[in-house]
């Protein structure tokens, strides 16, 4: 039987990867929202443990292990390749060593958003993995000092060559330019020379092209793109490229979009129609579809991947 | 929290275990002196274990290794300590010397043979004296200059060694040093495709010639010096007839204990004229697992304890003797069971209550069938639906909807044999009632009930689209089949399940059948999974099983059933052909198929067939039968069309060749019936 | 110490020309069904380009006698098949420009082929690996099948080892390929198990997808522990091999390393250069589970085309 099937594949992600976070109780909870409205309960529910079966999610070793990957292939490595280069291709470490650390001095690494969100908060982890000095580490505001007499707003450290936004995840990208353009014109115009990074863990492809395509950032990558093939009813939607015969992805789009919309009318697949099935240890994206992580007063919904989960900051 | 890490069943593998794991975690078979009774360290006579994987071999074997015998010991031994035991186990596995490396690289077999027996040489000598050396230096057993016994090791060679050598380490040294040279030219020769390696010792000269210098020239005398090699299947025919040379010319205070997996030894020739050796004489087998099944008593009352300390998280010691004899006397309440009273009426009625006013799956069967065979004339009363209205409602019993499924198989066995349907119906009816009433212990409604039963409750959930009940620490332990392993394994899973369906298992309610048939099932798909890792021909042993298993279902789920609780077979194997025995002996070997011994003797000609059954684990993927009773006999053909690949293809047709008596309209049976009619008219 | 992290990695566009310093004297590549292997064949731009055609792969001659270039020698094991083909090579391969495309080859083949260039003087070569959209079944694609085939040390990867295997250990790159997994396993049965995972994983379903398959092979591999390296980067998959090994010997010494690289390509690149440059420290060997056949073609589409450098 098709459920049954599902469920084996859930237990075991559950078991592996999901940090334990699912049980049959609460699954059992979670399909009780669908009550039938589009199609036959049954179908719907078996719709919606198919998609859950689907569901990525990353726990906290993998975050971390992310964030270790942040700071050496996306920071390091290219300060690294251009020492060497520098200095005909040379492999003495003492030398490259001695270098990036000059480099790692003149940058500062920043969260994006303010403080309590959660892209802020692995900061605190992005330094711990990578054993990196507090120093480095500023709030936005950081950046600007008022100049004595004249109250304006000047760079507060000349010395400082980079500038690295470290974010969990880039949906549309509307809000980290929202956030950093007029920081970002603000400190060039003061220095053309100060460069920009836009690293992010995770990222919808047309987000972060979103991102790169302004131009504020000189560089913008994130570790684990996510292309239109992630989007859950996408046309070429990887999820229903061998799904079982019984699945129809215009069914489960349907009922997602039905019950979606009673959540967030202009967005029932997840803001930006990102369609996403994914969550992480700290937290679920609002890209993600909506009926996984809905947890509002209204329409009352029991969530399976609550978007703001009741852990504390330092479980992760 | 994620509280599969509290999983006490996690470490379900031998070697999993540290020493001191394998000594605290230790769980004896009770009764003739345990497993120290099975491998008998201190008798000279060498043993063969064999098992399937997961029968606890190697777990036996270390734990008569001298690192574990260690453990057992004071923290500073005495000489008495080892002369208590009177062994000292030399423990290896095969798969360190990763003998595959001893092959081809541009040179001849001849050469990769004399190599490897020299490295073996090496190899054993080294572990042996490392365990002395250990032991001399942890306790006050000898004191002594070494001088003497290492001069007298040192002569043990071909090439006089011309090492300063005093004391046994420093002959241990040597030996490391003789192998690394070994290693290296080995292992360059990939590349370099030369090979100078000289050989200084004669085979088995450090072997059986340590032993017996150490029994001559230290303390250790009267002792068993037993080499403990284990996984023999890792190495190939070459390497295994040395070693059953070794066997074979064993001298002086030394004997062996090999361990292998059943389908692993290649041969069991020597280089004495590729002679075999000769069991009974020179060695005895011990097949481990066999002998747990053949006992199941004492298997059953081993495995409870070995749950019981797990679950307790303790070690079997005279201080928690009474906390796991108490774990092992609440065990059956920790798993929710199937209850049996009144026909199963527990079972049925939430079944039933589905369908309401519906028909019942098996009426609805049953009514198509009638009126099919009726519409075709083929029914001696039976011409209108109205009469199989009245048959269908003599069947029907109130409440009991098992007794229901015995009547309808009734109906068919006397449709099958041409009567009268309405009689039929209403004769069985009358013993239905009969049955309900006064329960007898005997009669054909007893008989019926009695033999099928089980096979008649799965055709009920089959029918009615619900899983099949596998539960109970009974049946559990059962389709272990006497691996140990596999019982740990189907516990792992049954405790996952019971936490991710929010139970707490052994704790306060019993595990629910839901958790425990998911926990089965998982196992049971590991197990044939695993089918496919076991080295040659995996994939095609899983082919044979499946339409095994699928013969024995269509047999199981029939309307009419000619062995009740099927999971087994005879065969004549002088008749198959060579293919068929061939996979027949893999799937005994890898523990797919168990051979139930005795065989069968064929009700007709006298002749002694082979017998086999399905192993139980494997049942759930099938929805078959735990425990045996009839066994169905294969024609060779059929046999060839399950085990052999390339006659495969003929299975379908020879399936439904078998299986058309056993559904209706039962044609088959009377045309042959007409047809030995007419036969015995002509003649 | 090595810190393999400083080795020259980049990425070559998928469309487009490549630029002067991406041209070599010999390109070998692995001939199978994947286009993406067949697209950065006919990009690369070599003075002498070589097919290799792997038996595993079992092409009929009509299928590749219309290839220019290329070697189907029918040897049993992987040394005598790439020393085979060295043999053809009228080349002093220390002193040319080689690149290797990784993406078609079978394991084995790859070890032996790169070990025997470092036993030959090369110091410096580069490999390509180009990356698929998407695996064609997901968690179910099958990627090797056949009966026979055994487990054993891949030649020129075979240490001096000792007979104390009280703390062995077997470090596994941990494919999509649970028999596999499994089945080296169960031939280090009594070896402690570490698993290496793909993360960042090629596509950002594949990790939690290889973790499943992983899965199925729990019970072979018992309790192990899980690192982590990128599935593209052999040099950080060299640095996590070399950061594991430091952090277990920290608590005791490991008297058999055994690794067994059994994901994407490059991070058996990876293996075999922590097994060049480290495996001397303590008895070391590669061990892989061979078969005798393999899917020609597992996955969809190119993404992305890989660079690596490698020097020693």
């Amino acid at each position: 039987m098709l459920e049954e099937a599902l469920y084996t594949k859930i237990h075991r992600l559950n078991q592996k990867v999901w940090e334990g976070r699912v049980n049959r109780l609460n699954i059992q909870m979670w399909l009780d929202n669908f009550d039938g409205t589009v199609k036959p309960i049954d179908a719907e529910r078996k719709h919606m443990l198919f998609l859950l079966s689907n569901f990525m999610y990353f726990g906290s070793l993998q975050i971390r292990e992310l964030l270790k990957a942040v700071f050496r292939d996306l920071y390091k490595y290219p300060i690294v390749h251009a020492i060497r280069k520098d200095n005909r291709d040379t492999r003495n470490l003492a030398l490259i060593d001695g270098l990036f650390s000059g480099e790692l001095s003149k940058s500062r690494f920043l969260g994006v958003g303010n403080p309590s969100e959660s892209g802020c908060h692995l900061l605190y982890h992005f330094r711990q993995m990578n054993a990196l000095p507090k120093e480095i580490f500023i709030h936005a505001h950081e950046i600007f000092r008022p100049k004595r007499f004249t109250g304006r707003w000047v760079l507060a450290n000349k010395a400082i060559r980079r500038y690295v936004f470290i974010d969990d995840f880039c949906g549309s990208g509307d809000q980290v330019v929202g956030y950093c353009k007029q920081i970002i014109q603000q400190a060039k115009k003061q220095d053309p020379r100060v460069k920009f990074f836009y690293y992010s863990l995770f990222g919808c492809k047309k987000g972060v092209e979103n991102v790169a395509r302004r131009k504020l950032f000189d560089d913008v990558q994130c570790l684990v793109e996510l292309d239109e093939t992630f989007g859950c009813f996408h046309g070429m939607s990887r999820y229903f490229h061998a799904a079982p015969t019984e699945i129809d992805k215009g069914i489960a789009e349907r009922i997602c979009r039905k019950y979606g919309s009673r959540m967030m009318p202009g967005n029932p697949l997840g803001y930006g129609d990102c369609q996403l099935l994914l969550s992480f240890h700290h937290n679920t994206p609002d890209n993600t579809l909506p009926v996984f992580w809905w947890d509002e007063v209204s329409p009352d919904w029991t969530p399976i991947f609550k978007r703001y989960p009741k852990l504390s900051y330092t479980s992760i | 929290m994620n509280t599969f890490d509290g999983n006490p069943f996690n470490l379900t593998k031998a070697n999993d275990y540290s020493d001191k794991q394998i000594l605290n975690y230790w769980v004896d078979v009770p009764g003739e002196n345990g497993f120290a009774g099975m491998i008998k360290p201190t008798s000279p006579m060498p043993i063969i274990l064999l098992g399937g994987k997961g029968s606890g071999k190697t777990h036996l074997m270390r734990y008569c290794s001298y690192e574990i015998q260690k453990l057992r010991w004071p923290a500073k031994p005495t000489l008495d300590s080892i002369k208590t035991d009177r062994y000292l186990g030399v423990y290896m596995r095969c798969e360190g010397l990763n003998a595959d490396r001893f092959n081809e690289k541009g040179q001849q077999s001849e050469i990769w043979s004399a190599i490897f027996e020299y490295y073996m040489e090496l190899y054993l000598a080294e572990l042996l004296l490392s365990h002395v050396d250990d032991f001399f230096n942890t306790s006050d057993a000898w004191q002594k200059s070494q001088t003497k016994l290492c001069r007298a090791i040192l002569a043990l060679f071909d090439t006089p060694q011309t090492a300063n050598i005093n004391t046994l380490k420093q002959v241990i040294g040597l030996l490391v040093s003789l192998r690394k040279k070994i290693d290296i030219q080995v292992n360059n020769c990939a590349i370099s495709r030369r090979l100078n390696i000289p050989i200084t010792v004669t085979r088995s000269r450090l072997i059986f010639g340590i032993p017996r210098l150490l029994s001559e020239l230290t303390p250790l005398q009267d002792l068993q010096f037993l080499y403990l090699i284990d996984e023999l299947e890792n190495f190939n025919e070459q390497q295994q007839k040395y070693i059953f040379t070794l066997v074979r010319e064993r001298r002086g205070p030394s004997s062996f204990r090999i361990g292998s997996r059943l389908y692993g030894i290649r041969t069991y020739s020597t280089f004495s004229a590729n002679e075999e050796l000769k069991e009974g004489s020179e060695y005895e087998k011990l097949l481990l697992d066999e002998r747990l099944r053949d006992e199941p008593k004492r298997y059953s009352e081993f495995a409870k304890r070995l749950l019981a300390s797990r679950i307790k998280g303790v070690s079997l010691s005279p201080s928690s003797e009474d906390l796991v004899a108490s774990a092992v006397k609440s065990l059956p309440q920790m798993f929710e069971e199937r209850n049996d009273e009144n026909f199963w009426e527990a079972e049925t009625t939430p079944v039933v209550s589905k369908f309401g006013e519906g028909e019942f799956p098996y009426f609805k069967k049953l009514r198509q069938n009638l009126i099919h065979a009726a519409r075709a004339g083929r029914l001696r009363d039976v011409h209108s639906e109205q009469q199989i209205d009245r048959i269908i409602q003599k069947l029907k019993v109130d409440k009991y909807s098992l007794l229901e499924k015995v009547n309808v198989l009734l109906l068919y066995q006397d449709w099958s044999q041409n009567k009268e349907l309405l009689d039929a119906a209403s004769t069985i009816s009358n013993l239905c009632r009969q049955f309900a009433e006064r329960r007898p212990k005997s009669g054909r409604y007893f008989e019926t009930y009695d033999h099928f039963a089980q096979d008649l409750l799965a055709q009920f959930f089959r029918e009615s689209n619900q899983p099949q009940r596998y539960c109970g620490i009974d049946s559990i332990i059962h389709m272990s089949m006497g691996l140990p392993r596999h019982l740990l394994i189907v516990l792992k899973h049954i405790y996952n399940w019971a936490i991710f369906n929010g139970e707490e298992p052994f704790k306060s309610r019993p595990i629910s059948i839901t958790s425990q048939q998911k926990g089965i099932f998982e196992a049971a798909e590991w197990f044939y999974r695993d089918a496919k890792n076991k080295g040659q021909d995996g994939s095609v042993l899983q082919e044979s099983i499946n339409r095994l298993a699928e013969l024995f279902r269509e047999v199981r789920f029939s309307d009419k059933p000619v062995e009740c609780s099927l999971c087994s077979f005879s065969v004549d194997l002088s008749k198959v052909n060579t293919t068929t025995k061939k996979y027949i002996d893999l799937a005994k070997k890898y523990s797919l198929l168990i051979d139930i011994s005795g065989g069968q003797r064929d009700r007709n000609s006298m002749r002694v067939d082979a017998k086999l059954q399905l192993n139980s684990l494997l049942a759930p993927l099938w929805d078959l039968p735990i425990y045996r009773r009839g066994a169905l006999p294969l024609d060779p053909s059929l046999a060839d069309a399950i085990f052999d690949p390339g006659q495969s293809e003929n299975f379908k047709r020879l399936l439904n060749a078998r299986i058309v008596a056993m559904n209706a309209p039962f044609e088959y049976k009377r045309k042959l019936s007409r047809t030995a009619q007419r036969e015995l008219f002509t003649h | 110490m090595t810190d393999y992290t400083i080795f020259y990695k980049s990425q070559l566009s998928v469309v487009g020309n490549w630029s002067k310093e991406n041209e070599w004297d010999l390109f070998i590549s692995a001939y199978n069904s994947s286009k993406r292997v067949s697209d950065v064949f006919a990009k690369v731009r070599a003075g002498h380009k070589s097919w290799l055609l792997f038996p595993e792969y079992n092409y009929a001659e009509t299928e590749y006698s219309g290839l220019n270039n290329y070697y189907a020698g029918a040897y049993t094991n992987e040394a005598d098949y790439i020393l085979g083909y060295v043999g053809t090579l009228n080349l002093n391969l220390s002193r040319i420009r080689i690149c290797i495309d990784l993406t078609g080859f079978i394991r084995p083949y790859q070890l032996f082929l790169t070990k025997l260039l470092w036993e030959r003087g090369v110091k410096r070569f580069d490999a390509l690996y180009s990356e698929p959209n998407v695996y064609k079944e997901r968690e179910k694609t099958k990627f090797s099948s056949g009966a026979g085939g055994k487990v054993r040390q891949v030649a020129g990867f075979e240490g001096a080892h000792s007979a104390n295997t009280s703390n062995d250990m077997l470090i596994i790159g941990s494919g999509y390929d649970d028999e596999l997994i499994a089945r080296v396993s169960y031939y280090k049965d009594a070896a402690r198990k570490i698993q290496i995972f793909g993360l960042p994983s090629l596509r950002a379903d594949m990790y939690q997808e290889n973790e499943l398959r992983a899965q199925l092979a729990e019970e072979s591999l018992g309790p192990s522990l899980s690192y982590f390296a990128p599935a593209n980067d052999p040099f950080v998959t060299a640095s996590v091999l070399s950061e594991i090994t430091r952090a277990l010997e920290k608590q005791k010494q490991i008297t058999n390393l055994y690794l067994s690289p059994l994901a994407s390509k490059a991070q058996v690149l990876g293996f075999s250069l922590f097994h060049y440059l480290e495996g001397k420290q303590r008895p070391t060997s590669i061990i892989y589970p061979f078969r005798p056949h393999y899917s020609r073609e597992t996955t969809e589409g190119l993404s992305r085309i890989w660079k690596y450098t490698v020097e020693v």
